[in-house]
């Protein structure tokens, strides 16, 4: 079949579409606009219902060279770029919903489509956790999450979403369906090509089902909330204490906007002073010890204040801390957010460059995994040059991860030095016909 | 091969750094597994730009290469099946950087595991991944294999750790994948190059990731009289959500063999011992083994034994490393499997590799990372005895068989390579095996990066092994077959 130009509307196959999705389609434009990806409005939505609907659905598109995007709950929608075209999204969150915790084997398969809020409920119910965390958990879906691939603080402690994603079933922009790596805890069998699809926005194809590596939920858990000075104090202290045989689950790092936002630690936030919170599970002996180990070493490093949350609290707490990772806590239409990688050492200096050239910006950090998240007001988002030389200095890298929509995204130049032939490479192999949101992944692909 | 390449590859790196004599490519020929193939050539070069020019001309000439660290591959990885020439990583040996705030090192990929991991000791840290080869494998096999080990349950294996790689690619190009940094954005190629077997490039610089060491830890023997009971104390320690940094099996055969061997103190008379090992401080350590030790007895164990000192933990775990060599005293060969089964279905999984054993005649010893569900079936059999290692083969098939019958992989992390390549249909559909070929065609267009590894022949799993030292396939022959072969 021959494939028509690229990013053309109205779309005219509305047969073939409309039979993979069994007639679930939405043509009008008013309809259509709720369905919006960083301001464009597609000309279509389709809502498959199941796996293989969606497979087919995707097909339909790719052989009439539909610009698609696929959406779950629509939590990321925001990010820019917007698309140079859109025919057609595909809401993917009607698809079905299932949920496999295999308790025993610490193991869980979910559909893509599963909330993350409701994999947390079925996971808690069986005393396991899966160790991510990701924004807007309450609307995110398992496949959107992974897709975004925004890992949280966790990280520090269980590794990224790549680390405890054992396989997935996918679908293709050509239709095809396959799984990808394994149902076990470890596998070697072939190429973990499940992982490509994980941080990929979408654009290699559709993450219908995930198999989840989880953790057993610790006896006890504890937050620690530590106030310092300056950012470089706090930073100095995360590092003593990563070096050290002690293992949080995670340390996060705010300033003291940021930190006004966690309710359950307003007590403790002062203006200009900085905010350190340690995450710590385990055994309730463990847990004592490590809190111990972090006070002494943040006492050394002149922290001027401290409290120590028991679960509830800190359960309260890492609600709201794990949004200002860039989740609900700015909404896009007001806020543009950032999100910066770098060496854990160049934290201080990055964080230094933002409080000069952009002093608009929240920040938050998670200071041991070198990752910093600086949210501005949008009406107040400035070109930071300084900044993105910080960054840069510190070779590391920024992307945008929201902004309103239709505004110009500012943001530091994608790295020279990523290997982007074999990324072009890797998008025509998984997407020959280019259609599954084209142009929107790191170096324009 | 054609002269003109041979001498091309000798001038990037030097005279002696080139071997093409048959005597000189001997030692080439095999890894730790039961496949054997000379290469046409070896070369060894110095750093990542003679790798690169050696890969340029390679796919000039349309030569297929294989990367090789210290040939402990289990599982022909690193053998040349279809001649070419092979890429040594001998002379790539050092430690670039260790930056123990940043809990990196930057290495060359023939560094040795448990070089990296002395190097990094005094600063009281460590690079987790321990696969039982450790003294000899290098990062970058490690790398390309995504080994594992004893610790990989409570701390990943090593794809959990490892931040970057410096890669040159099957075109000749140099790229970072990853690099220094925790987050990187992008596709995750890195995470497809990981445990690619040596099929998609070759890694020339490696940023690993550090760890803190632990504390402190305690080792315990736990000693059972039934099989089962062992199993299911497994599955149960698992789902009780107790994650030990270790958890080790061994059946009476295994048990017997090391006792001999090894002086471990072992008890010789019994049908299973579990070894585990908790981090931590004393009073943390002493926690876990307390929850370990309740659910050891309540499912029968005879007797619980914690290490008293460092030099009866390092006893234990002597033994348990001793395990593949002490089968020399019990057979004249062994053919070592690597399924990996859903925990909970261990004691089931046993009782069908022992039904595999006696259908051929044939003993097997079980030494396993119990923990992560990964087997170790050791089916001993003696070459000189016609019949045996086909025994063998149809053994190790079946039980393969079991562990995708249960849910499981066909292998945990000696990798596929020549021998399970022809088992990769038991776990993976054609179009599961499609997309993984448009992994590799995103890295290697061509095949010429160690070709005839991963993806499956025309033949039954079981039939793969030994076909070229068995005389069944000249490498020139099966080159020119291209990817049919």
């Amino acid at each position: 079949m021959t494939r028509r130009p690229k990013g053309i509307g109205p779309v005219p196959f509305d047969s073939s579409l409309r039979e993979a999705v069994k007639d679930r389609l939405t043509v009008h434009p008013d309809d259509c606009a709720a369905f919006a990806i960083a301001g464009r409005v597609p000309t279509v939505v389709a809502s498959p219902k199941t796996f293989e609907q969606t497979a087919d659905a995707l097909q339909a598109c790719a052989l009439e060279g539909a610009q698609v995007v696929i959406r779950g709950q629509g939590t990321k929608s925001a990010q820019p770029p917007a698309p140079a075209a859109l025919d057609v999204v595909v809401d993917v969150s009607s698809v079905a919903k299932s949920i496999d915790v295999r308790a025993d084997d610490l193991t869980a398969v979910a559909a893509g489509s599963v909330l993350i809020s409701d994999l947390r409920a079925a996971l808690a119910a069986k005393e396991r956790f899966f160790p991510c965390d990701v924004p807007f958990a309450d609307d995110a879906t398992v496949g959107g999450a992974l897709a975004a691939g925004a890992n949280g603080a966790l990280a520090a402690r269980f590794g990224g979403l790549r680390d405890n994603v054992l396989g997935m079933r996918v679908a293709l922009s050509d239709g095809s369906r396959a799984f990808a790596g394994s149902h076990v805890v470890k596998s070697v069998a072939g190429f973990d090509s499940h992982k490509l699809f994980i941080g990929s926005r979408g654009t290699l194809g559709f993450i219908g089902e995930a198999v989840l590596k989880l953790a057993p939920m610790p006896p006890d858990e504890r937050l620690l909330a530590v106030r310092f000075n300056d950012a470089r104090s706090a930073c100095a202290a995360a590092l003593d204490v990563a070096a050290a045989p002690i293992f949080p689950y995670a340390v996060t790092l705010h300033c003291s906007r940021s930190a006004e936002r966690i309710a359950a630690l307003t007590a403790l936030t002062r203006t200009d002073e900085w905010l350190a919170v340690y995450r710590f599970g385990g055994l309730r002996r463990a847990v004592a010890r490590a809190i111990e180990a972090v006070r002494k070493i943040c006492a050394d490093r002149g922290c001027t204040a401290v409290d120590v949350l028991d679960r509830g609290g800190m359960e309260r707490a890492w609600k709201d801390i794990a949004e200002l990772a860039g989740g609900r806590m700015y909404p896009a239409v007001e806020w543009c957010a950032y999100r910066i990688a770098c060496l854990p050492t160049d934290v201080p200096s990055v964080l230094a460059a933002a409080a000069t050239s952009w002093p608009m910006l929240e920040i938050s950090a998670h200071p041991t995994l070198g990752v910093v998240f600086g949210h501005s007001p949008a009406h107040a988002a400035v070109e930071a040059p300084a900044l993105w030389r910080a960054v840069s200095d510190a070779a590391g890298s920024a992307i945008c991860t929201s902004a309103p929509p239709g505004r110009t995204e500012i943001a530091m130049p994608p790295r020279s030095y990523a290997p982007y032939a074999l990324f072009r490479r890797l998008k025509t192999s998984f997407d020959p016909s280019g259609t599954l949101d084209a142009g929107r992944m790191l170096g324009a692909i | 091969m054609d002269v003109r390449l041979r001498e091309r590859l000798t001038a990037i790196v030097g005279e002696r750094n080139a071997l093409w004599k048959p005597g000189d490519l001997r030692s080439y020929g095999y890894d730790a597994s039961i496949e054997r193939a000379l290469p046409e050539m070896v070369v060894l070069p110095q750093d990542a730009q003679q790798t690169a020019a050696i890969v340029a001309a390679c796919r000039e000439a349309k030569v297929p290469f294989v990367a090789r660290g210290a040939g402990t591959g289990l599982s022909g990885g690193a053998i040349a099946e279809l001649g070419g020439v092979v890429i040594a990583t001998v002379h790539l040996n050092r430690i670039l950087e260790i930056d123990d705030r940043n809990l990196f090192a930057v290495v060359e990929p023939g560094v040795v595991n448990s070089g990296l991991c002395a190097a990094v000791a005094g600063r009281g840290l460590r690079y987790v991944p321990d696969p039982s080869s450790m003294a000899a494998c290098t990062i970058g096999g490690n790398v390309a294999e995504n080994s594992g080990g004893l610790h990989c349950l409570a701390y990943g294996v090593t794809a959990n750790h490892v931040l970057g790689v410096e890669l040159v690619t099957a075109e000749g190009d140099i790229v970072w994948l990853g690099g220094k940094t925790r987050e990187n954005y992008g596709y995750d190629l890195l995470g497809a190059f990981i445990g690619s077997e040596g099929t998609c490039g070759i890694a020339t610089k490696i940023c690993v990731r550090l760890c803190p060491l632990p504390a402190g830890s305690k080792t315990m023997l736990c000693v059972f009289d039934d099989i089962d009971g062992a199993s299911q104390a497994v599955s149960d320690i698992i789902s009780s959500g107790i994650v030990p940094a270790a958890l080790e099996m061994m059946d009476k055969t295994a048990t017997g063999a090391i006792e001999e061997f090894a002086h471990a103190g072992f008890p010789v008379d019994a049908a299973a011992i579990l070894i585990v090992e908790a981090d931590g401080p004393d009073d943390v350590a002493d926690e876990i083994t307390a929850a370990v030790r309740a659910v050891c007895e309540r499912n029968g164990a005879r007797e619980v034994r914690i290490a008293r000192d460092a030099a009866e933990a390092a006893r234990i775990w002597k033994g348990r490393k001793a395990a593949f060599g002490a089968m020399g005293r019990l057979s004249a060969n062994y053919y070592v499997q690597d399924g990996v089964i859903p925990r909970s279905r261990l004691p089931q999984v046993l009782r069908d590799v022992e039904a595999a054993g006696a259908r051929e005649g044939l003993r097997i010893a079980n030494v396993f990372h119990a923990g992560d569900g990964n087997l170790h079936p050791l089916i001993l059999f003696d070459d000189r005895v016609p019949g045996e290692l086909d025994g063998a083969l149809r053994a190790g098939a079946e039980i393969l068989e079991a562990c995708v019958r249960n849910g499981g992989s066909i292998t945990g992390e000696h990798g596929v390579g020549i021998e399970k390549r022809d088992c990769m249909p038991l776990q993976f559909s054609p179009d599961d095996l499609a997309l993984m070929r448009r992994v590799r065609a995103t890295f290697d267009p061509d095949g010429s990066c160690n070709p005839g590894k991963i993806f499956p022949t025309s033949r039954r799993c079981g039939e793969s092994a030994r076909r070229v030292e068995r005389g069944e396939v000249d490498p020139r022959v099966a080159r020119a077959a291209g990817a049919a072969f």
